[in-house]
């Protein structure tokens, strides 16, 4: 038969998980504003009872655990819209400033273009004018000068953008170190059986803070976690980071080396996803359109200008420097290659009245001299991807913030902490304390009663 | 033309509206654009608030509702290619202005939720074929499902 001690251990255990309870609630009443914070509830479970042939008594309740709640599956979807949004987020701000020099103005190679063959085809109503020709000379120059500050602008913000690597780098290298040491924390007080909630909160939030930087692969295993990128190269393995490395290439950007290998083209997500994007795919390929842009222009004009003659009837030469022959750079370099207006060929038959060549000239505004198509045609196209590419990706960037919206009020639902309920169980864990408290009084009075009790002898 | 194809579709555009015929006076537009940019435009705003209307939907994966958005665009865009091209629309002669301008902007605002819908479809598809998986092998691991827009779903 049970004893009044036995009795007394059961009502005792019964304080003390109720008081693990209220612990748990009321660290999550403090924690109700703290971002990141998941509720935590306490596990209770009956003790293992006494058997005492042909009786068995219960020996009360143990409180075994006090668990963090979280969904796992939420979780890794969070990370993977975070990754998307910071990439977007990264590329559509990158894009934009790569828009800005194609937005119309009086100075955009449009408008350059147009200014150029404008001038070509007002010298054609009196070709033996200087200050005719001096226009040509100078809306050519004017060409020349807003190829050229197209593409530093453009190399420009693929500079800055290498620095945005290297610094997105470095982020990246301090979370893992972070969570390294998070993962060895947790790791040891769930070795000691104790929880680790806070900790696994901060290192869910380190996580969700290095997604936003890189694309991340998250491998839980049992009491630790392992983190790579998207291709499989580690970047936190239990208690040990990896760090990233950046090294200068030939063309003087950062490639980004993990375990010695250039992952550089592996990284498609997360800011720096999207800073590589832009720098290595976006604002090049740009470039290239540009260069063959100036550079079909340039070899058009300067072709035409071999046909004809000029005021002293000699034979035309470049108005345009000749482009590198590779095309890469021509926009850069782009450059007028006479100052003496009297050297544009626009004679046909080297007399001086002659508008045939500048005609000629003109023309070529309406022929498809670059890639098929007319030089504002190409123009147009150029400015109509950019806008393009940047339209979607502010809408993937929309899309993403939406999703990552919708899992965050999903988690709070989940994780989050709701003070109606906690106010519940608040109340329900007090009862149940006054309860096993007035146990331990009733116990307490039924052995002063013993101990009260005459003695029994002879 | 435009106005039975919307109804046919289960719409019901108004193509009378005051605002409308204020914008566009008689005598300053040809026959033609009297009687398409009306619709155009009244059918073009339909087509932007059905498709900011179709973001819930994808939110929540309601596939019903989804499936009615889409059917209401399809109708919408039927009943769109009644009233010509954008391009048709804009080099009418006589379109006023500000009528123009309301056209553009409509125009924009179709282009724009449209790339939003193409971009939550995607995600929604993404998630579905998780779902899929995860009821298919409850104890298969989502984990490098999540990895990539194009990466394929392994059911086992």
């Amino acid at each position: 038969m049970s004893s009044l001690n036995a009795s007394l251990a059961t009502a005792l255990s019964g304080l003390e998980a109720e008081q693990g309870s209220i612990a748990a609630t009321t660290n999550n009443v403090a924690n109700v504003n703290t971002p990141g914070y998941s509720r935590e509830e306490p596990v209770l479970v009956t003790s293992d009872p006494v058997v005492l042939t042909p009786l068995t008594f219960g020996t009360g309740v143990t409180l075994q655990s006090v668990e963090s709640i979280r969904d796992p599956l939420l979780e890794s979807q969070i990370q993977q819209q975070t990754q998307a949004q910071g990439q977007f987020s990264t590329l559509t701000s990158a894009l934009q400033q790569t828009q800005v020099n194609f937005t119309a103005s009086t100075s955009d190679i449009g408008t350059a273009i147009s200014n150029f063959f404008d001038s070509i085809n007002q010298l054609s109503t009196n070709p033996s004018d200087l200050s005719l020709r001096q226009g040509v000379l100078t809306a050519a120059g004017n060409l020349a000068t807003s190829f050229n500050s197209t593409a530093n602008n453009l190399t420009q913000q693929r500079s800055s953008l290498d620095l945005s690597v290297v610094q997105a780098v470095n982020q990246v290298n301090q979370l893992t170190q972070q969570i390294a040491q998070l993962n060895g924390q947790i790791s040891n007080l769930q070795n000691l059986g104790e929880s680790a909630g806070t900790f696994v909160d901060q290192r869910t939030q380190a996580i969700d803070q290095l997604s936003a930087l890189v694309d991340v692969s998250v491998i839980p295993s049992d009491k630790s976690l392992t983190l790579t990128t998207t291709n499989g190269s580690p970047l936190v393995v239990g208690q040990q980071s990896f760090q990233l490395q950046t090294q200068s290439n030939l063309s003087g950007l950062h490639d980004i080396y993990s375990q010695g290998a250039d992952i550089t083209s592996q990284i498609t997500s997360g800011q720096l996803g999207g800073t590589l994007q832009a720098r290595d795919q976006q604002i090049p390929a740009v470039q290239t359109q540009l260069d063959s842009l100036a550079s079909g222009l340039a070899t058009a004009v300067n072709t035409v200008q071999a046909g004809g003659f000029d005021l002293n009837g000699v034979a035309g030469t470049n108005l345009f420097n000749p482009s590198p022959v590779s095309g890469v750079g021509a926009a850069a370099s782009l450059s007028v290659a006479i100052t003496d207006p009297s050297l544009i060929a626009a004679s046909s038959d080297g007399s001086v009245g002659s508008n045939g060549n500048a005609e000629q000239l003109y023309a070529l505004n309406s022929q498809p001299v670059v890639s098929g198509h007319t030089p504002t045609n190409y123009y147009s196209s150029i400015v109509f991807n950019v806008g393009n590419d940047v339209a979607n990706a502010s809408a993937e960037q929309s899309a993403s913030a939406l999703v990552l919206q919708q899992l965050n009020d999903q988690r709070s639902s989940v994780s989050g902490v709701s003070l109606d309920e906690e106010a519940a169980d608040l109340v329900r864990y007090q009862d149940a304390y006054a309860a096993s408290a007035q146990v331990v009084i009733a116990i307490n009075d039924m052995m002063n009663a013993t101990i009260a009790m005459p003695t029994l002898t002879g | 033309m435009a106005a039975a194809s919307t109804r046919q579709s289960g719409l019901r555009v108004q193509f009378n509206d005051p605002d409308l015929k204020r914008m566009m006076p008689a005598d300053s537009i040809t026959t033609a654009a009297r009687e398409l940019l009306p619709g155009r435009l009244v059918l073009m705003r339909e087509l932007e608030a059905s498709l900011a209307g179709s973001r819930k939907a994808l939110l929540a994966l309601d596939l019903e509702d989804i499936e009615r958005g889409t059917r209401d665009q399809v109708g919408l865009i039927r009943a769109l290619e009644t009233t010509g091209t954008s391009a048709e629309a804009s080099s009418l002669r006589g379109l006023p202005p500000s009528m123009a301008e309301e056209l553009r902007r409509c125009e924009a605002g179709v282009l724009q939720e449209a790339r939003l819908q193409a971009a939550l479809l995607a995600r929604a598809q993404r998630k579905l074929r998780i779902l899929a998986n995860m009821l298919a092998d409850p104890s298969l691991s989502y984990e490098f499902l999540f990895s990539k827009p194009g990466a394929q779903a392994h059911i086992l």
